[in-house]
């Protein structure tokens, strides 16, 4: 069976999600609830590291899209997604959500975009 | 093609709203200096107002590189200007900085803004989609009913931000509205509410026969619950023939891994043929692989694709033995003969359950005839005892009662072919026999040399067997036909082609089952006489290979042989439905459960669903139990508690009593919706929209929108409405009917393509089977239902000879 794990780190003034394992409905829930629970008040700017996620499925990207609706619409923040696999990638640019973020292949160059 | 150029592409179509969806996607590109131009050369070719402001829009952002930042001051100066630059006003809408936002909201709110234009109203709803709050409510909720779609999306999409649940008011007028996008996007807003209702309103759009309505449904897909439409898809890849749109249904299968998955799209991987069987197959091994990366699954896509397909070879051998099974105890000997042949047949090829059941028949079958005729069959893998030790030339084997077109159109063998051949039994032997022409074979011999052929052998006999192949009597002919379906290969395609002539049920069935297995484009143009056959088996073979072509065609006339009145030709459509892939006919097997009477084929039902059990089938079978007031309710208990047992067997966290109380509890659901769903069920949408397509129909704007059309070069579709709406041209005098000078030559012909246009008053339909090709023609009441535009088309018509544009014909025969 998957095992879905979560982690966050803080560097200076981006907040960065990395997930491992399937991203399901449980998975996604994880996600929003490791933004809205850390994310700090003054951050604006989110990675979400999805490169161990290589599946993600319609729920997740559900609760996907309802998170980047928060940090880019309602806190007016920026988001970023890295390690897409070409399916997510493809899935993301269909449902919109790379109108919300910018992919990149490595955390070095989001953080390097997300800086300039 | 670059993704870029197919955009730009896109944004030529004449159909304004797929010129308007491009729009929003090319915002997010990576703009070269040669795509600013093409651009700025379509812009300058648009002349639709509200697109145009949308390019505009689009280039002035490119031409100031993205500067303008949206300040209060600008922003006031602009909406305290009436002639204000729009364009602008957009830009900056689109770039207001979080810290002023409340009072551009302000001054937008006495600016009146939902007087704006239609043009700039998008970003203003989007600006109050961001930063709009409970008193902007009611001024967008008056522009949910808004005329133009871009409006009209931008204030639902606002609303459903601010106060979803005032969009359960409007949902009516969305799921009529003629934008297929808006209807979608009602859909899923009804999903919130009643998610069993917008799924139905889905499943008509996903099965719509409108290209775009598929599309939305489609993109609609990836947002809903995919157990709650997974049946709906893999029905849905199952019919569909358009590449690009399986590619994008399969991507919401690959995105859902499930368990359970991969076995069905096996079945619908088998169930077609050439390019869609090679995308579906994509389907597959993209779903095993999100299966193993999402680590659902331990085993190796490649591991676990073998495991199914011995899987499925086991699951279609279990399903023909159970139907000849049954077959066995028909009151008819031959019946009875046949399936004992089927399943004898099945058993030289090793498959033991099958001899079991032969083995178990023999012994309480009363006709010693066909006790004889499979003992000797299981032993020979012949049809009928030889009665002649002698040489086919000199005397023939004794002609059939019925003799086969095949055998009246023998020609004299060559004399020559003499090739070292060897004898097979059921293990093979290889064993010289002499050389002599096989026309002075004995009937052993023939049958030795038939039975001998095996894989790497093949075409090294057929080239013996050929030469002589008319002069062998019916039995023998079949032997080698089933050689050939076996061990054949597109060279022997001509020799069955031949076969096809003939009278002979069994050849038929036989050539047709061969001709699938080695090359099934030849027998396509073969199908519409075989498909019209007198005999049900020939039927339903043809049937069978007609499915990998046309799917739905196929499916709707083997469910036109569910209706008829003999109980034996049911159960033929029965054990037809039964080789298709489940999903694609699920639901036309619990409706036939529903009207079968004979317990024969309630029985074979009842077998087909326990063996694809499922969550989906259990509950429908519920549904219906529940409904039911007759005395088949017991029938109907047993075999949802089947179908309990089957399920909780593959997926153990169920049980039979919390299935059974899940079902109690989706019928009250159902009961509690009913009045509320009144004014939104897809029967009562569908025939507001009915009513609101045939004014369109005649709308004057339609016309003009086909002849700007047609002038840029437009599809034929639209040349079709030009054609059948436009109002005739004044008639000259001279222009009185002159008699032919030329003599017209009429043909009967098959054709086959998509309905362009239909009339279901005057019954009639416009067909297009190739570019600048339609055929005009009249259906007869005994047609049916008037197929509509997009549908598929199959018939065969009587048609002037040689012509082509539009050619009026008269119909004949529908398959």
């Amino acid at each position: 069976m998957s095992n879905f794990t979560i982690s966050t780190d803080n560097s200076n003034d981006i907040f960065i999600v990395r997930s491992s394992g399937y991203l399901d409905e449980n998975g996604g829930a994880a996600v929003f609830e490791a933004v809205q629970k850390n994310l700090p008040s003054e951050c604006h700017k989110v990675i979400l590291n999805l490169k161990d996620s290589p599946v993600i499925n319609s729920q997740g990207i559900a609760q996907l899209i309802e998170l980047s609706e928060i940090i880019v619409d309602d806190k007016g923040g920026e988001l970023a997604f890295v390690g897409l696999s070409d399916l997510t990638y493809g899935v993301f640019k269909m449902v919109g959500l790379l109108q919300m973020g910018n992919p990149f292949e490595s955390e070095a160059e989001a953080i390097e975009a997300m800086r300039q | 093609m670059d993704a870029v150029n197919e955009l730009f592409n896109d944004l030529k179509s004449p159909d304004p709203v797929i010129r308007f969806s491009v729009l929003s996607r090319i915002e997010d590109m990576d703009w070269s200096e040669e795509h600013r131009e093409a651009l700025r050369e379509i812009f300058a070719g648009e002349q639709e107002p509200g697109i145009r402001f949308h390019m505009q829009k689009v280039l002035a952002r490119l031409d100031s590189g993205d500067k303008n930042r949206g300040t209060l001051e600008a922003i006031e100066e602009q909406l305290k200007n009436p002639q204000r630059d729009e364009i602008s006003l957009a830009l900056m809408l689109e770039s207001v900085k979080r810290n002023e936002a409340a009072a551009v909201a302000v001054s937008l709110r006495r600016a009146e803004w939902p007087h704006f234009s239609q043009q700039l109203l998008p970003s203003v709803l989007k600006f109050f989609k961001k930063y709009g709050s409970a008193e902007d409510t009611p001024a967008i909720e008056k522009l949910c009913r808004h005329h133009d779609p871009r409006v009209l999306s931008a204030a639902i999409e606002a609303l459903e931000k601010h106060n979803p649940d005032r969009l359960k008011d409007l949902i009516v007028p969305l799921l009529i509205n003629s934008n297929f996008g808006i209807r979608s996007r009602a859909v899923r807003l009804l999903h919130r509410w009643d998610p069993s209702e917008a799924l139905r309103h889905f499943e008509s759009m996903l099965f719509s026969n409108l290209e775009t309505e598929k599309h939305a449904a489609l993109y609609q897909a990836f947002f809903f619950p995919f157990k709650q439409i997974e049946t709906l898809m893999l029905r849905y890849i199952s019919v569909e023939s358009d590449p690009e749109m399986i590619k994008k249904a399969g991507l919401i299968f690959m995105t859902n891994p499930e368990r359970h998955m991969p076995a069905r799209l096996l079945e619908v991987r088998q169930a077609c043929v050439g390019i869609k069987q090679k995308l579906v197959d994509v389907i597959l091994k993209g779903v095993l692989q999100s299966l193993y990366q999402a680590k659902i699954v331990n085993a190796a896509p490649d591991q676990m694709l073998q495991v199914l397909e011995t899987h499925f070879k086991e699951k279609r051998i279990r399903l023909f033995i159970e139907h000849h099974g049954n077959a066995l105890k028909s009151p008819e000997a031959e019946i009875r003969l046949q399936s004992a042949i089927k399943l004898s047949e099945l058993a030289r090829r090793g498959i033991d359950e099958a001899r079991q059941v032969v083995e178990a028949y023999l012994p309480r079958e009363r006709d010693l005839n066909n006790i004889r005729k499979v003992r000797y069959f299981l032993e020979t893998g012949q049809l009928e005892m030889q009665k002649s030790q002698a040489p086919v030339r000199t005397t023939r084997p004794e002609p059939s009662a019925e003799p086969t077109a095949a055998s009246k159109a023998a020609k004299p063998a060559p004399a020559t072919p003499a090739v070292s051949v060897t004898t097979k039994e059921e293990k093979p032997q290889e064993k010289p026999v002499e050389k002599r022409p096989p026309q002075e074979y004995t009937a052993q011999e023939r049958q030795n040399l038939i039975a001998a052929i095996n894989a790497e052998n093949c075409e090294k006999y057929m080239a013996v067997i050929r030469p002589f192949f008319r002069d062998l009597d019916v039995s023998e002919q079949i032997a080698v036909i089933k050689r050939i379906e076996r061990f054949g290969g597109p060279a022997d395609s001509e020799l069955l082609i031949g076969c096809l002539q003939s009278d002979d049920q069994n050849i038929l069935e036989s050539t047709i089952e061969a001709l699938s297995a080695i090359n099934p484009e030849a027998l396509h143009p073969y199908l519409p006489q075989l498909i019209k056959h007198r005999y049900d088996e020939v039927k339903l073979a043809a049937i069978k290979v007609f499915s990998l072509f046309d799917k739905k065609q196929a499916i709707s006339l083997v469910e036109k042989m569910l209706s008829s009145i003999k109980p034996a030709q049911r159960q033929t459509a029965i054990f037809c439905l039964g080789s298709f892939d489940y999903h694609s006919v699920s639901q036309i097997l619990i409706s036939a459960f529903k009207s079968e009477n004979d317990s024969e084929n309630l029985q074979q039902i009842s077998s087909i669903l326990r063996s694809n059990a499922d969550e989906d089938t259990f509950f429908r079978v519920y549904v219906d139990y529940k409904a039911c007031k007759s005395s088949k309710k017991d029938e109907y208990e047993n075999l949802c508690r089947e179908l309990a047992i089957r399920i909780i067997d593959t997926e153990p966290g169920h049980t039979v009593e919390a299935l059974f109380a899940a079902g109690e509890e989706l019928v009250a659901e159902e009961e509690r919706k009913k009045t509320e769903r009144a004014a939104y069920k897809l029967e009562k949408i569908q025939k507001i929209r009915e009513t609101a397509d045939k004014n369109v129909i005649f709308d004057a704007s339609l016309v003009r929108f086909t002849v700007i059309a047609y002038a840029i070069g437009a599809v034929l579709t639209v040349l079709i409405w030009f054609l059948f709406l436009a109002p005739g041209p004044p008639v000259s005098p001279d222009a009185a009917p002159k008699s032919a000078s030329v003599r017209k030559v009429f043909e009967t012909i098959t054709i086959k393509g998509r309905v362009v246009i239909s009339d279901a008053d005057k019954r009639t339909v416009a067909v297009e089977t190739e570019p600048g090709k339609l055929y005009k023609l009249q259906l007869p009441e005994s047609y049916g239902t008037v197929p509509k535009p997009g549908a598929s088309f199959q018939a065969q018509v009587k048609a002037e000879k040689g012509s082509s544009g539009e050619i009026p014909a008269e119909f004949l025969t529908a398959f």
